[in-house]
């Protein structure tokens, strides 16, 4: 019998010679579909989407790379739920670290009602923070994806301070909610009586990216309250909404939040 | 959200002038719960006026006043006011623009026609927007080919190239239907336009002012101006009189599997048999459309029908010349409108080049201009807090004169930035300083911007990008 070798190409290195990082590369640009008709068209049509269009094939069979791709991402959205926001990341920004009634990360996405809650010993540090009631409370949690904090965190909270200061409204101290889910925002909110409470949240990880967070802003919220009275900004990650822009249109929605005393569906009925 | 917005455009060409009302949709695409982002999602044309022969006093004056009439009769018929309008631009083309008193019929009509109608012509600009119009189909198509619109008016030819529905180049000549007038009825010439008589001086052939002419005496004299046409996309031997009809620059070579579509008036003379009545129009409009259908441009490569032909240019400058802008964005309203802004391009980046580069720069380029209030267009722009604030340092050093005067300081960028800029900006300058900073906008260097008053709840500004003005 004759054996076939397998073809194998060399993976790319990067100049230290190490392999280059398959998620490094850039899936919008790259079409490895054999002899395309019409490769320019291709990805002409691959740039207006983040879904794996033209990975090519083997047989009926996907090829080694672009399975190796799909785990790789499926890795890093795993990761991004599993790891923490460093403490160091925590400590540099200057956060105040409090937790949710949440003691793991596997009680954390099992008992999503634990993460919606801080308990009264938890809020007793923030609240000397705030002897009078702030117009406005920010607030992060780490959400499903630690990773989106630390990539935009930075970016956003500059721009929302700024925006808010043009308009003499000042930021006090921001808590940082470990193992959060978006309801803890109420907790925070009848703590120190801000009119109101901003939540920037790691948004659920996806196959696209691993990096993608979200603001929840509610005017005035309260524990109990109906979703409907949330407003969301999402979708704040490299590929989408660039974090400095987003910070600014946050400002200007909580400007408005103030102005109409209304956040969610009433604000946008109230335009 | 959705709202409607009504523009309007008027073509005055070097034969025919004709009015087109528009109604753009704006609507808020954006997915779900982020940022909005506004869009014209819709085109629709809801009034055509005829079209009509462009009112001249002599053949170096328009009659403005006819042109008025003009305007008045179209919008009465249409049941539209001046104030109907947020939007809209002129646009005076070919010959017509080269007319003694051309600038100042065309900024007294666009005060005429609407609060915020501008005045736009030049070549490159009306090439745009005919071919935008005439190829609409090819170039929306989900993956377009490259293809090059001919519109061929009365006194000039105007190409434009589009690659991947975009424009790559534009050019144009000096040819078009009207170059020879003639009297209908006695084939008597009445007209020749100067380049043509410098043509039949070179070709020696008998065509004369005030004579009789025919078919046949014509013939050779068209047949050059195609031969010209065909060596424009590089068909043909080169013909020597080729550089004297080129209006302002010629054509990049194209490859032989580009398209072509066909639009201004001549594109309707585009006929296989010449009809026995060969100068019913008073011009050799059919002649050079009869000859064009028999040329290399038809027999080797492939024409397709064009969605607009006669009326491209008006309804490209009606419905193609607006774009809006990006829709998280920072003005003062009161600044708002702004007509005419000349851009000063900055092309270098903060990432290579030293601020003190760059504000060297800026105030180079604003030395060159007498007026104080101009567009800063940004070249590439790091979309991070601190690249912002680097930005800011170097707009408030460059453009410190005209802050000190009050001046309003209107910025624009490609990256979504505007509102993030626009703070920034607004927390360094003094309170209620007038800045205008939109996104999502492309300019270089020798544009003018027109912005329109606020759209969709103040979201987002229409604006015009105009490559020139007048030359």
């Amino acid at each position: 019998m004759k054996l076939i070798a397998p073809r194998i190409e060399a993976l790319p290195v990067d100049e230290t010679g190490s392999i280059t990082d398959l998620r490094a590369i850039d899936q919008q640009q790259e079409l490895t579909v054999k002899e395309p008709a019409n490769a320019k068209g291709y990805l002409a049509m691959k740039k207006k989407t983040t879904a794996r269009l033209g990975l090519g094939r083997i047989g009926t069979r996907y090829t080694t790379r672009s399975v190796l791709r799909l785990r790789a991402d499926h890795a890093a959205a795993k990761d991004a739920v599993w790891t923490d926001v460093s403490t160091t990341f925590i400590q540099k920004m200057g956060w105040l670290a409090l937790q949710s009634t949440c003691k793991t990360e596997t009680e954390y996405l099992t008992r999503p009602d634990h993460g919606r809650i801080i308990a009264p010993t938890e809020l007793h540090k923030l609240t000397p923070l705030f002897p009078t009631p702030p117009r406005v409370l920010l607030a992060v949690g780490d959400g499903l994806s630690s990773s989106a904090i630390e990539a935009n965190a930075a970016e956003v909270i500059p721009a929302i301070k700024q925006g808010l200061a043009l308009s003499q409204i000042q930021i006090g101290t921001i808590p940082f909610i470990r193992f959060a889910r978006v309801a803890v925002e109420d907790y925070l909110g009848e703590a120190t009586h801000a009119d109101v409470v901003c939540l920037l949240i790691g948004e659920r990880p996806g196959l696209a990216t691993a990096k993608s967070m979200s603001a929840y802003i509610a005017y005035r919220p309260t524990v109990g309250m109906p979703e409907a009275r949330r407003t969301v900004v999402s979708n704040i990650h490299p590929q989408g909404v660039p974090a400095v822009e987003a910070g600014a249109y946050i400002a200007s929605v909580i400007k408005e939040m103030l102005a109409k005393q209304a956040s969610g569906i009433a604000l946008k009925d109230a335009k | 959200m959705v709202e409607k917005l009504r523009t309007v455009g008027i073509d005055i060409g070097t034969s025919t002038t004709s009015l087109i009302i528009a109604e753009l949709t704006i609507t808020d695409i954006s997915a779900g719960f982020s940022l909005p982002q506004l869009a014209i999602s819709h085109k629709r044309i809801i009034y055509r006026s005829p079209v009509i022969f462009t009112p001249l006093l002599s053949e170096t004056q328009i009659d403005a006043a006819q042109l008025k009439q003009f305007v008045t009769s179209q919008y009465h018929r249409a049941h539209v006011t001046k104030s109907s309008f947020k939007l809209g631009a002129i646009i005076m083309t070919g010959e017509t623009a080269r007319k003694a008193n051309a600038d100042r019929v065309l900024h007294a009509l666009s005060e005429y026609a609407g609060d915020f109608v501008c005045a736009t012509a030049g070549p490159g600009l009306e090439s745009v927007i005919a071919g935008k119009s005439a190829a609409h189909s090819l170039l929306t198509q989900p993956d377009p080919q490259p293809v090059i619109n001919f519109d061929i008016g009365g006194g000039t030819t105007n190409l434009a190239y589009f690659v991947n529905g975009d424009c790559q180049d534009t050019a144009c000549f000096d040819i078009g239907g009207r170059l020879i007038r003639l009297d209908h009825d006695s084939n008597v010439i009445t007209y020749i336009a100067p380049k043509i008589q410098q043509l039949i001086t070179q070709l020696d052939l008998p065509i004369r002012l005030g004579a009789v002419t025919s078919v046949s005496q014509l013939q050779p004299l068209i047949n050059a101006m195609v031969a010209l046409l065909e060596n424009t996309i590089g068909l043909g031997d080169p013909v020597a009189y080729f550089n004297q009809f080129v209006t302002d620059k010629s054509l990049q070579p194209v490859p032989s599997t580009v398209r072509l579509t066909f639009s201004g008036g001549v594109a309707d003379c585009l006929v296989d048999q010449l009809p026995v009545d060969s100068f019913r129009y008073g011009d050799i409009g059919l002649l050079l459309g009869h000859t064009l259908k028999q040329s290399l441009l038809f027999k080797e490569r492939v024409v397709c029908p064009a969605d607009e032909t006669i009326q491209a240019t008006v309804i490209g400058a009606g419905s193609q010349s607006m774009i809006l802008s990006g829709s998280t964005i920072n003005y003062d309203r009161s600044t708002l409108p702004l007509k005419n802004l000349p851009v000063v391009k900055v092309s270098q980046s903060l990432k290579e080049y030293s601020p003190e580069t760059v504000v060297a720069n800026i105030q180079q380029q604003l030395s060159l201009f007498e007026q104080s209030v101009i567009a800063l267009a940004l070249g590439p722009v790091t979309a991070t807090f601190e690249g912002l604030q680097q930005w800011v340092a170097v707009i408030l050093k460059s453009m410190n004169a005209s802050i000190k005067d009050r001046q309003p300081l209107i910025i624009v960028t490609q990256e979504n930035v505007a509102q993030a800029l626009g703070n920034s900006l607004r927390s360094q300058l003094p309170p209620n300083y007038p800045v205008v900073v939109l996104d999502q906008i492309s300019a270089s260097s020798g544009d003018y911007l027109d912005v329109g008053l606020p759209v969709a709840g103040g979201e987002a500004v229409p604006v015009i990008v105009k490559t020139l003005i007048f030359s």
